[in-house]
């Protein structure tokens, strides 16, 4: 029971680190310039769209913040924890008497606290479009989201240690599982083929999707727009989330024992 | 101390090549502007699966991104271009593209029946109305408006009054699944009959309004009986 208090203790130690490291790399400025922005895009729609003016700014502004959102946190993600690796300080921390599922479970909530903050800024930014239920569970769905990326971005920095590789893994999956559920429907007419090359992309399709959470599921802005969101679709995304967080930080701290720092 | 050093530091050689590397840029890309201008055609569209994949799963989005970009082809680099000059079948293939998206918005619909309808091309404009018409068959409930709008485009600007009362005659079969219709809409096809002179049409028409119980405003019903009693007079051998 001590040794469990240590450890929530040593976790939110480096969390608030965590979030310190966020406000010194200058993260809420950028975080502030997308609401700017998407203040200019709402001006810039109004000028632009001469039917449905409000649905097309609800539609875009919220397209631009779930992007802006995803990009924020992989990137902070992704430079924070190579930024350990380049600057020695991971190494700082495995001296210390600190287990690495420690270290590693006190980023993910410093990160998670983060997406957090993100969720409830531009969750306020929306208020001005939207007051309703629709609205709770576009942001729930997008804080499922950005844990999903939180663990992602660790799990690709871990393994690879440098930002490039680290980005690239991450945007590439993102946009696979965005775009799953359309590869699986295109691949459907292979099926009965009697080639062998069509075959063995219905196939491979198949498995990567049974690798992947159906991101086109998530935050769907057709919530907010046609008020078309009710508890169980978010019931099963939030489902979808914890079992999909459990796989990739179990596979992260799998990678980050078997390491020889 | 001072976090930066101060501009005297900075070698005079450097902040010229600044100032007039920013004054080339900006020339030249005022030049580029002078260029002889040609807007570019519609493209025919790409199959739905492809489109499908450069939504990202966000069909809502794409279809308001879709559909802005496709309104802007009307305007390219501060011109307008004339609809005369926009290939109509390949701009229905993306008004029906764009619908398939997201089939609860309207806006494809508003710009076929307000902007693109503006053509001075009688085959073009039938285009249009083929598409609304098409459209209104996949979801009646709430695409009636746009087919009564194109049966008062068929009246007015086509002055195809045969087309106008099949658009008429389609609306009133479906007039009572369409519970939010009002009784305006239905009783367009009285206007266009007495029009084609079909009075007898047209009192059988109201008198079937009056008696199957689609018309249930008084003032409507009023309205009903005097158009009836007007129709009747202009019409008194019948």
């Amino acid at each position: 029971m001590n040794n469990l208090l240590i450890h929530l203790q040593q976790s939110q130690v480096l969390a608030q680190y965590t979030l310190a490291e966020a406000i010194h790399s200058r993260f809420f400025i950028i975080l502030f310039s997308c609401i700017g922005f998407c203040l200019g895009l709402e001006f810039f729609l109004e000028q632009v769209a001469v039917f449905e003016k409000e649905a097309t700014q609800l539609a875009l502004i919220a397209g631009f913040l779930r992007l802006s959102a995803v990009y924020l946190m992989g990137l902070f993600v992704i430079s924070a924890m190579t930024q350990a690796f380049n600057q020695q300080t991971i190494y700082l921390f495995m001296a210390l008497p600190l287990a690495r599922s420690t270290y590693i479970l006190g980023k993910l909530l410093g990160f998670s606290m983060l997406g957090l903050t993100v969720c409830g800024l531009f969750g306020l930014l929306l208020l001005v479009y939207i007051d309703s239920l629709q609205l709770i569970l576009w942001l729930i769905s997008l804080y499922c989201e950005l844990l999903l990326i939180i663990s992602l971005a660790i799990f690709f920095s871990l393994s690879f240690h440098n930002t490039l590789p680290a980005l690239s893994g991450l945007i590439g999956f993102y946009l696979l599982a965005r775009s799953i559920h359309t590869i699986q429907l295109m691949s459907h007419s292979f099926q009965n083929s009697h080639e062998w090359l069509e075959l063995a992309l219905y196939y491979t399709s198949q498995f990567v999707a049974l690798l992947l959470p159906d991101l086109s599921r998530f935050t769907r802005s057709e919530w907010l727009i046609y008020q078309t969101g009710h508890w169980e679709i978010l019931l099963e995304l939030v489902l979808q989330t914890i079992i999909y967080l459990l796989l990739i930080i179990s596979a992260s701290l799998f990678d980050f024992y078997r390491k020889n720092l | 101390m001072r976090k930066q050093r101060s501009l005297k530091k900075i070698p005079v050689l450097i902040s010229v090549l600044l100032l007039c590397s920013a004054v080339l840029q900006i020339v030249w890309q005022l030049n580029n502007l002078k260029r002889d201008f040609k807007p570019q055609p519609l493209p025919e569209i790409p199959s739905q699966n492809v489109l499908n994949l450069y939504n990202f799963g966000d069909n809502v989005v794409a279809a308001r991104l879709w559909i802005l970009w496709l309104q802007s082809y009307s305007s390219q680099n501060g011109e307008y271009i004339s609809n005369n000059n926009i290939n109509y079948k390949y701009l229905t293939q993306w008004l029906n593209v764009i619908l398939a998206q997201d089939s609860s918005t309207q806006y494809p619909l508003f710009l076929a029946s307000y902007q693109y309808i503006l053509v001075k091309h009688p085959q073009k404009q039938r285009q249009v109305l083929e598409f609304i018409q098409q459209q209104f068959f996949i979801d009646p409930q709430r695409r009636w408006r746009w087919l009564a709008q194109a049966a008062v485009t068929a009246k007015y600007r086509l002055q195809d009054l045969p087309l106008a009362l099949k658009y008429t005659e389609i609306l009133n079969a479906y007039a009572p699944i369409i519970p939010n219709m009002p009784d305006w809409a239905k009783e367009l096809q009285i206007f266009i009959l007495e029009d084609m002179g079909e009075l007898a049409q047209a009192r059988l028409l109201i008198g079937g309004l009056l008696t199957n119980g689609l018309i249930t405003d008084t003032d409507e019903i009023v309205f009903l009986n005097e158009k009836l009693q007007a129709l009747e007079n202009a019409q008194p051998n019948r």
